[in-house]
């Protein structure tokens, strides 16, 4: 795998980034809603993690998609599963555009991606690292299913003060769906 | 010509016959492919040898007198073993990081899927030992794409950066149609000063722009050579 597989789903398109992406993720990333992600983040450092995330596909078989909303084309935000050197294990993560808010978007892109982790790239579970406070994004993993996991390891340096740790199982890895 | 891509047919037996097969990972894809495009007295290469980017073009692979240049995005290139693992050769300021290190190393690729260019990795024939990363770089923030070069501690002391950077610069200015690029220098980098000069590059005001690396930066302009001398004349600079 050297680039992010495109996935639809009834309103949404998961596709690998193209540049044009970059100054609306970069709008974001260098702006308070990137409060919980460690942002906001300079110039630098967002064209540092938008690139690194894409590249990722290249090193490690997955990294971030572009979301565009079907319909029109617009670019609603991303969605990623990542493993930088820090973690101790693959994460999914998301980031949603201003302007998109309130349609179940990022709900939508990840349980798509969360598919394709589960039934292309074979892991049995992802975790999803969540500032304290960050109740949005909190609601979103509990939506998706995850479960918080007080047992798992941290990223490197982090402390519990830093981040809740989120686990999304695979549905035969939980007796679920598919028993 | 001081380069030629692994594309053509005669490229491909020329290239694979100086390259020897080692015990080196990084190369190994690659080297099979060839070989085996030659065993098979195939013309392959042009057809399948070059994996696709995300645009659907080729990834060019360059080749001199004693080098291979090879985007860390193709497919058959191995950037997790050439970098990444244990015991790889270390580069740039982040050696010892190596958080930092495969940011950098993703960002690197990451610019091949979103430009369709960038640092190619500088791959010693001899061994198939990946030494440095030379080619365009352009992240945001700068002002115009720049001819960048880092060589690891192995690759040093060889005339293999500015072997690299002429053979990035013929393909850039021959094959992918590019007018001109910048490097970066700082004032007090002799080295790399006296490598911008042997690949014929001339100063040009110091810069200032908001993102740039370092303090105390003159601009190095490379421009394609005039057409009559032009491919002879860059291949003085190998020897």
């Amino acid at each position: 795998m050297t680039v992010a597989p495109t996935i639809t789903t009834a309103r949404l398109t998961l596709r690998h980034h193209v540049m044009a992406d970059f100054a609306p993720l970069h709008a974001v990333l260098c702006s308070e809603r990137a409060h919980y992600m460690g942002g906001p983040f300079s110039l630098k450092d967002s064209w540092q993690t938008i690139a690194a995330e894409t590249g990722s596909w290249s090193l490690l078989g997955h990294g971030s998609w572009a979301v565009e909303r079907t319909e029109d084309g617009a670019l609603v935000g991303q969605v990623g599963i990542n493993k930088p050197a820090h973690y101790p294990e693959a994460e999914i993560g998301w980031m949603l555009c201003s302007g998109f808010e309130g349609n179940g978007y990022v709900t939508e892109a990840a349980a798509a991606a969360l598919l394709w982790a589960w039934t292309s790239m074979g892991a049995s579970s992802l975790v999803s690292y969540v500032t304290p406070g960050n109740s949005r994004s909190a609601a979103v993993a509990e939506r998706l299913g995850a479960k918080v996991d007080r047992a798992a390891p941290l990223p490197l340096g982090e402390t519990p003060d830093d981040t809740i740790v989120y686990r999304h199982y695979a549905p035969d890895s939980d007796g679920g769906m598919e028993a | 010509m001081s380069f030629h891509q692994i594309d053509p047919i005669l490229a491909v037996p020329a290239a694979a016959d100086a390259l020897r097969l080692t015990e080196n990972y990084t190369l190994r894809p690659i080297l099979h492919h060839w070989m085996g495009e030659i065993h098979a007295g195939r013309c392959a290469a042009r057809a399948k040898g070059c994996n696709m980017n995300n645009e659907r073009k080729p990834y060019p692979r360059l080749v001199s007198e004693r080098l291979l240049l090879v985007s860390p995005a193709d497919p058959e290139f191995d950037a997790n073993a050439a970098f990444l693992n244990p015991g790889a050769p270390r580069f740039i300021d982040a050696a010892e990081d190596p958080d930092s290190l495969w940011w950098s190393i993703a960002t690197i690729i990451g610019h091949w899927h979103l430009h369709g260019y960038g640092l190619f990795a500088v791959v010693e024939r001899g061994t198939g030992t990946a030494v440095g990363l030379v080619g365009p770089w352009f992240p945001k923030g700068w002002p115009e794409p720049e001819l960048s070069w880092h060589l690891m501690e192995p690759g040093r002391g060889k005339g293999y950066a500015s072997e690299a950077a002429q053979c990035v610069l013929d393909w850039l200015f021959s094959d992918a149609g590019w007018e001109t690029i910048v490097s970066y220098v700082p004032e007090e980098n002799d080295a790399s000063i006296a490598l911008a000069r042997r690949v014929g590059a001339r100063p040009e005001r110091p810069v200032s722009f908001r993102l740039q690396p370092a303090p105390n930066i003159r601009a190095w302009r490379h421009m394609p050579p005039p057409r009559v001398s032009g491919p002879q004349a860059a291949q003085g600079f190998l020897h």
